[in-house]
């Protein structure tokens, strides 16, 4: 979904009318390399300070006491030197600027992390997912050489860094926790360098590299699909009952294994506690949704005896039939026996934008339709459906739903808005304009969406501000299920009220918190989306 | 009568040390540096009439109703004032009067070819505007004002002044050329932020053109010493087209204080001077030595933030260092309940949004009113068309100190520095 209203911006007095702030063209080609750029000029500007102190301060004094003699003063330009002293300084200086020049070259490469950026298309231009995937790979290995763990974590939320790094930190933390944990050799080495950040994209990476690794095998995919099932189950129940993030990084293991949602989910049924299911079933989908997005064309995703095309044309109905994966519920049989009979192709999905919640058991569909816009977007993109139109179709798609479908089919809208910058540093809080365009309570769940999206990127700045723009009662729910994300992610009340301090409005943001706290065990648990 | 009293000056045994201290005869013997000192009193007579005489920047009344402000490292210049201006009294009139007679008397004394006495003239006016620039108020810190104390203070007191005259002048171009390295002229954005964006030339090449200046003043500005007539004419050219292009945007003041020397001292001057490298010659190297220190301080305070934080910034050469808007929040408290809201928004693009400034106004509003409990403030702060950062968010503002040469810990930088907002495109004016 692409923004189509007008940012919000702050307009001084006397300035109203005037456009926004944004880049030319060559301004967006030159930006990512702004810091080469003003360190080639430091270096310049040093080792010309440098060169001229030495050449005719440094070096003629040094020559006059070596003389021991006061000879005329050497004229600014063109003195006579000993050939050894007289280019010295230039060598030096030539090496300096070699230096900076070499570093610049080092600094356009894959070791700089503004290279993470150009892993991504600069277009609309569809690059495979594997290739982006893959890409980030190789530029993140290189990275780690030169970088910690946390310092990549650092740049891929940090403000100054392109809004396409900040809008896929999760998925490049998932590349950095693979490639961390390739690194260190073990769970927990690199566990201990990932942080919570980008909604702990690194620890789910770090869990998805390492149950490939204890399956025996360096390659993802290629292994998983050869293990036994019972092995992956095993290992998946070991490591959900570790820590929740980890059996996230489970769902995406059993996806890229299984190929195979409703096969993944009953995967993760088995493996997780109840408690743990939810944060499983999405990586799954987050997993399914990468790959389709990213592939553009085949990609198996259906239970048994459910083609896609039996479900494309009803948008309308409210189908939540369970998955049917019989095919890998038996232990002895290779969890790649799932892929083989039951592919698709998105040619196929026609305009099902309900696909493939609407098809889901209910307990499965909150997760689901986190991921829904993802899954309508590669069909948007195989459609090339323009862009203002694409909202409407997510919306006409949720008001198929009903109840808390509905709710859920909403929030996650929301979950996928934009709430950073674009490359041009302008602002696109289009989502809050986009939810604002909903009724009553699908406009709610829609901002819930928005608000979990800002608590799980950490930015819980613009998660306040987003609060404390709402109207009518709505900042209420806002608040709500922002101090209840943070809650659920393990942080204090001490520390929610000093987020509160250092918020755009501290005074209503603590009261709001207060009230939270209140009736906190009366409100329905909006992260699983039961609004 | 007249020519009498300059017998005197050449005859007298102080006036001849004073005339070999401070080297005069190198001024005698030089129709270079003879042109600057008529330069520079023009300037001076300039500085006084544009703005001085009739500011009331150091005045009592200023000092009364709190419309003042020092120097951070000397916060207590009010307790100096000393002069009064109409309608509250006239010693400022007098003071600047005296000043004007004694600028025509140099002038008649220049003509005269009386350099000892010019010299002692022009050293009094020095000194007032040296004053009035760093030790009794801010207000006067612009860096037209720094380009013509530093290179009248080596026109004064330096010897080898012609050397140190042509070597300073490129050595201040390559010191304002750090101010520069940033986004705001490595890609542009100072200008393309502006609603009129980079005059003539549009917003399309901007960066082509400001990466020329930036190249020029780093690089070029050295050929101006060149012995290759071809590359010292190419920089002359090049500086002068610059200055005349820049008036489009900064006016007249700070071309006329450069234009004039740089024709005098690289196009009228035909002496290309050795390089001093005698004791003598020490004094002048730790001078320059002393602008690079300064120049320097911003970036050692705040890290590569001083355009945001605005600390430091006014220690250096800082022309033109980015395109600021701000809009402050003040909200007093008083022992009464009652709170008086203070908004303030500032779209001009040379306005340096210093947050000192704000610090230092509430300072005084709480030590002069003891009905004030509290002063809150926040400080949004966009530069250079990037995003409003929340710099300051303080309950209050008076309970907490101003650290001149090191950062101030509650001035936030990002990402502790929350995102408000985004701009528009501003003006300049």
């Amino acid at each position: 979904m692409q923004p189509t209203s007008t940012p919000k911006l702050i307009v001084l007095t006397g300035l109203e009318g005037n456009p926004p702030v944004t880049l030319t063209p060559l301004q967006q080609f030159m930006e990512p390399y702004l810091p080469a750029a003003t360190f080639f000029y430091w270096v310049l500007w040093c080792g010309i300070l440098y060169y001229l102190v030495f050449t005719y301060l440094l070096e003629p004094t040094f020559r006059r006491s070596t003389l021991a003699r006061h000879g005329t003063p050497a004229p600014l330009m063109g003195a006579t030197k000993p050939r050894w002293l007289r280019y010295f300084g230039l060598i030096a200086g030539a090496g300096v600027l070699c230096g900076a020049l070499g570093w610049i070259i080092l600094e356009r490469g894959p070791v700089s992390p503004q290279a993470i950026a150009g892993c991504f298309p600069r277009t609309n231009v569809q690059t495979p997912y594997t290739t982006v995937e893959s890409c980030l790979a190789s530029t993140i290995r290189a990275l780690l050489n030169t970088h910690t763990t946390g310092e990549l974590l650092k740049y891929v939320t940090a403000s100054t860094s392109p809004a396409i790094v900040t809008q896929n930190c999760h998925e490049i933390a998932h590349v950095i926790g693979e490639e961390t944990f390739a690194k260190a050799g073990d769970l927990q080495t690199a566990l201990q360098q990932c942080t919570p950040a980008c909604s702990r994209g690194c620890i789910h990476g770090v869990t998805a590299a390492s149950v490939t690794a204890t399956l025996g095998g360096p390659a993802l995919t290629e292994d998983l699909v050869h293990a036994h099932l019972s092995s992956v189950k095993q290992l998946g129940t070991t490591y959900c009952e570790e820590m929740s993030s980890l059996c996230h990084g489970v769902g995406h293991v059993l996806f890229i294994g299984l190929q195979n949602i409703p096969a993944a989910l009953n995967a993760c049924d088995s493996v997780a506690q109840p408690s743990d299911k939810e944060v499983c079933y999405e990586g799954i989908f987050m997993e399914a949704s990468g790959e389709l997005l990213g592939s553009g064309a085949s990609l198996a995703v259906m239970g048994t005896n459910t083609a896609a095309s039996d479900m494309s044309g009803d948008m309308g109905g409210m189908d939540m039939r369970g998955p049917t994966a019989a095919s890998t519920e038996g232990d002895g049989m290779s969890i790649a026996s799932g892929t083989t009979t039951f592919a698709t192709d998105i040619a196929t999905l026609k305009n099902d934008y309900t696909y493939p919640c609407s098809v889901l058991a209910p307990q499965f569909l909150h997760a689901c339709f986190l991921y829904l816009p993802s899954f309508q977007h590669a069909l948007f993109k195989q459609q090339k459906v323009p862009s203002n139109e694409q909202f409407g179709l997510s919306v006409k798609a949720c008001k198929t739903f009903l109840g808390s479908a509905r709710s859920d089919c909403f929030e996650g809208i929301g979950f996928k808005l934009d709430t950073g910058v674009d490359s041009s540093g302008m602002a696109i809080h289009t989502g809050l304009s986009l939810c604002e365009t909903l009724q009553n309570s699908d406009a709610n769940s829609c901002l819930i969406g928005l608000e979990l999206k800002y608590a799980s990127l950490d930015e819980y700045g613009g998660a306040i501000a987003l609060c404390h723009n709402q109207l009518n009662g709505q900042e209420n729910v806002c608040y709500d299920a922002f101090f209840q994300t943070l809650q659920v992610g393990g942080l204090a009340d001490a520390d929610i009220q000093n987020i509160c301090r250092g918020s755009v409005d501290a005074m209503e943001c603590t009261s709001a918190f207060s009230r939270y706290l209140s009736r906190a065990s009366t409100l329905p648990q909006y992260l699983h989306g039961e609004f | 009568m007249i020519e009498h009293s300059l017998d005197f000056f050449k005859k007298n045994r102080f006036f001849d040390w004073y005339r070999r201290f401070f080297s005069i005869e190198e001024i005698e013997g030089s129709k270079t540096l003879q042109y600057s000192f008529g330069v520079m009193l023009f300037i001076t007579f300039l500085t006084f009439f544009r703005g001085w005489a009739v500011n009331t920047a150091i005045t009592i009344e200023a000092y009364r109703t709190n419309a003042y402000i020092c120097w951070p490292y000397f916060q207590s210049c009010g307790n100096y004032f000393f002069l009064q201006i109409l309608p509250q009294g006239y010693s400022q009139m007098v003071l600047y009067a005296v000043f004007f007679a004694l600028i025509l008397m140099v002038a008649y004394l220049m003509y005269q070819r009386a350099w000892v006495p010019t010299h002692m003239g022009v050293s009094i006016l020095w000194l007032w505007k040296f004053l009035g620039v760093f030790v009794l108020t801010m207000s006067f810190s612009q860096v037209f004002n720094y380009f013509d104390l530093i290179l009248l203070f080596i026109l004064l007191f330096l010897p080898y002044k012609l050397f140190f005259m042509r070597t300073g002048f490129v050595f201040l171009y390559f010191l304002a050329a750090t101010e520069k390295l940033n986004g705001g002229w490595i890609i542009g954005t100072y200008f393309t932020s502006l609603n009129m964006g980079l005059p003539i030339f549009g917003n399309t090449s901007a960066p082509l053109f400001t990466n020329i200046v930036i190249c020029m003043q780093v690089v070029g500005s050295w050929f101006l010493l060149s012995k290759r007539m071809v590359l010292q004419r190419v920089a002359l050219w090049y500086f002068l087209l610059f200055h005349f292009y820049s008036m489009l945007i900064i006016g007249y003041r700070f071309p006329v204080s450069v234009i004039p020397i740089l024709i005098i001292l690289f196009y009228i001057n035909t002496e290309n001077p050795p390089v001093p490298l005698t004791l003598k010659s020490i004094i002048g190297w730790l001078f320059l030595g002393f602008l690079l220190i300064c120049q320097s301080v911003p970036f050692v305070i705040s890290n590569g933030n001083a355009s945001l934080t605005g600390e430091g910034i006014r220690y250096q050469l800082f022309m033109f260092d980015a395109n600021h808007q701000c809009v402050i929040n003040f909200n007093v408290y008083h022992a009464d309940g009652t709170v008086k809201k203070y908004h303030d928004e500032r779209d001009n693009a040379r306005y340096r949004c210093e947050v000192y400034n704000r610090w230092f106004w509430a300072q005084q509003e709480c030590a002069r009113d003891p009905s004030i409990t509290r002063i809150s403030l926040t400080f949004d702060h966009s530069v250079d068309g990037g995003p409003f950062y929340r710099i300051v968010d303080v309950q209050n503002v008076c309970a907490l100190d101003y650290k001149p040469f090191s950062h101030n810990d509650w001035i936030k930088v990002p990402p502790q520095a929350p995102v408000v907002g985004y701009p528009v495109k501003n003006v300049y004016y």
